[in-house]
């Protein structure tokens, strides 16, 4: 049994047939993981702050949108939820057209309807009634937070919905300009026409769309088949990783400096000094740290001075 | 009237551009730019322009540009001549944005470099202590860096570096500078963006060093109440200032920039040229 993504009701007039959503595509994209390539390791993704690297966690997240460069007006969470589409579970008719009236260009992801338990008799009338006077039933429900615009058929004696595209998402080719668009009163050569015409009845068939494969997706799938029966199979590294410490380059600058400027590491300047790991200073002999570190306070004071 | 607090007018402002042309061009050729117009003055809307213009003339050069965000090319203007600069400039493009690299070598920047922002109470007056400590700290490691005003409020800092490097090591190196920055001085520097750390003190911001932004030209005027320009100076001039406590020393107007140049050339012809290599630091780790 398929698995229902969605139940809710089509309503119009005072007609309500409870039904089902199913999803009419099983996407068979190959989806590949991500491996550190010397041993295997999973890679795992982290949300890390650009400011300073650290891993942020998910409740200290908010939405920003950007309306200049860096510069950003934030949404929380609680204004999304307040402006979220009314949960209803309608499927509500708006109009009833002909299906050649819509332009394929504005559907999107194709779905079966199913009836729910107990309409089914409700169900097969609509089907039956849409069938026979050949409409399409363009209609509005919320799907996951989002409100969907959508194209209701009958085909083979069940409902099939195509959620739809909204006018304004629709990109009309004289946005795109003149790369798009020919310019108008090109002459024509009509003999050149006739050729085309001709090339097309020539390749002209019905549609099959069985006859179509998508060739790269069984050519990558043989190849992974033949490599995993080569045994030329990566074993993932899949107990907990260590991380590893990224190098700390603030105190290898400070090291580089301290080489330079001839000053033991544990000098620091004002009250820097007593934020520094105890590792810098272990490595110094008590004695020249101290003196160091004088010198340097002093040092600090002076060029605090204005 | 682009200014109008002050009566500076786009003419003026296309005329200084076309004056600055000789200065400017070596810093901003062959990058792609960042157009920041503001078609009704300083005073009303602005905008970022990446995208160069549909109706630029055609013997204004563009580099396309991958953009993660917009998932496909930009075509970026690219200023490489007096006629193109003046041309920016009618568009109300008051400020020019370049970026730290290249077009050709987009992920390879020709410089290191600093801003430092300061946040009220704090003025030009910290900035100008940050970028002396700078300047030591670069020298310590054998390196030359070069100031000037952002022609707003701040002071930025260039180490030239015009060999084989990637924003890779420059923006983690400059990162790691302004954290040690941050720890020798905590109630003078900041190295976080976040505005509320900022009060008092100066953000040393390093993150300017990334493929994805860009930084005001040395020599583009500014969108302020006064027609500022971003002005190289001498680093004696950045001690001045801080020893005579006086602010208006590091700010300089479009006439007196053009005069600075004439007399002094241009004090940032260093940092289109001068070769320099950022230390390994970790390699030093190690």
């Amino acid at each position: 049994m398929p698995r229902a993504i969605w139940s809710g009701s089509i309503s119009f007039g005072l007609l309500n047939v409870p039904v089902k959503l199913y999803s009419a595509v099983s996407r068979k994209n190959v989806s590949f993981r991500e491996l550190r390539e010397k041993d295997g390791s999973r890679i795992r993704h982290k949300r890390v702050a650009e400011a300073d690297g650290e891993e942020v966690s998910y409740e200290d997240i908010v939405k920003g949108y950007e309306v200049a460069p860096e510069q950003y007006v934030v949404i929380t969470r609680d204004e999304l939820e307040e402006i979220d589409p009314k949960k209803t579970r309608a499927i509500e008719i708006q109009d009833f057209v002909d299906l050649d009236d819509i332009d394929p260009i504005y559907f999107d992801h194709p779905y079966y309807l199913g009836p729910d338990k107990g309409a089914e008799k409700a169900y097969a009338l609509l089907v039956k009634a849409m069938g026979d006077a050949k409409k399409v039933a363009v209609a509005r429900f919320v799907l996951r937070n989002r409100e969907h615009l959508a194209a209701i058929r009958p085909a083979d004696n069940v409902l099939t919905m195509a959620t739809m595209r909204f006018a304004d998402e629709v990109v009309a080719p004289g946005e795109l300009g003149e790369d798009v668009v020919p310019e108008d009163g090109r002459k024509l050569d009509k003999r050149e026409v006739d050729m085309a015409k001709q090339l097309i009845d020539s390749l002209t068939a019905d549609f099959d769309p069985s006859k179509y494969h998508d060739e790269y997706r069984e050519e990558l799938l043989s190849l992974i088949d033949r490599k995993a029966q080569g045994k030329s199979v990566v074993e993932a590294v899949s107990e907990e990783p260590t991380p590893t410490k990224a190098p700390d380059l603030m105190a290898a600058l400070e090291e580089s400096l301290a080489a330079v400027r001839g000053e033991p590491l544990s000098g620091g300047d004002g009250d820097g000094a007593a934020k520094k790991p105890k590792r810098s200073t272990a490595k110094k002999s008590p004695s020249r740290s101290k003196s160091s570190q004088s010198k340097s306070r002093s040092r600090s004071k002076a060029k605090a001075a204005k | 009237m682009l200014w109008p607090e002050v009566g500076f007018t786009k003419g003026e402002m296309i005329d200084y551009y076309a004056r600055i042309a000789d200065a400017i061009l070596p810093h901003i050729r062959a990058r792609p730019m960042t157009l920041k117009r503001y078609p009704n003055g300083v005073a009303e809307k602005h905008f970022y322009e990446k995208r160069c213009p549909k109706h630029r003339p055609d013997w204004v050069e563009t580099a396309p540009i991958w953009s993660g965000r917009n998932e496909g090319e930009i075509d970026y203007c690219v200023c490489d001549d007096r006629a193109t600069l003046i041309w920016m400039a009618q568009l109300a493009s008051l400020e020019l944005h370049p970026s730290l690299s290249r077009s050709k070598e987009i992920e390879r920047p020709t410089v290191l470099a600093f801003d430092l922002d300061p946040g009220a109470p704090a003025t030009i007056m910290e900035c100008c202590t940050i970028a002396l400590r700078l300047r030591e700290l670069f020298g310590d490691l054998g390196l030359e860096s070069f100031p000037k005003t952002s022609g707003s409020k701040g002071i930025q800092v260039y180490v030239p570096l015009n060999t084989k490097i990637a924003y890779e090591q420059t923006k983690p190196f400059a990162r790691a500078v302004a954290q040690l920055l941050e720890r020798q001085d905590p109630d003078l520097v900041v190295s976080r963006m976040a505005k509320n750390l900022r009060k008092g003190k100066v953000l040393v911001d390093w993150s300017q060093n990334d493929e994805h932004k860009t930084t005001v030209s040395v020599y583009s005027l500014r969108a302020r109440e006064r027609p500022t320009v971003s002005t190289p100076v001498e680093w004696k001039e950045v001690e001045r200032a801080l020893k005579r406590e006086d602010p208006d020393l590091l700010s300089f107007e479009a006439g007196e920039v053009l005069k600075r140049v004439k007399k002094s050339g241009d004090l940032f012809a260093p940092v289109a040229e001068l070769k320099q290599k950022l230390p390994d630091l970790e390699q030093a780790v190690r």
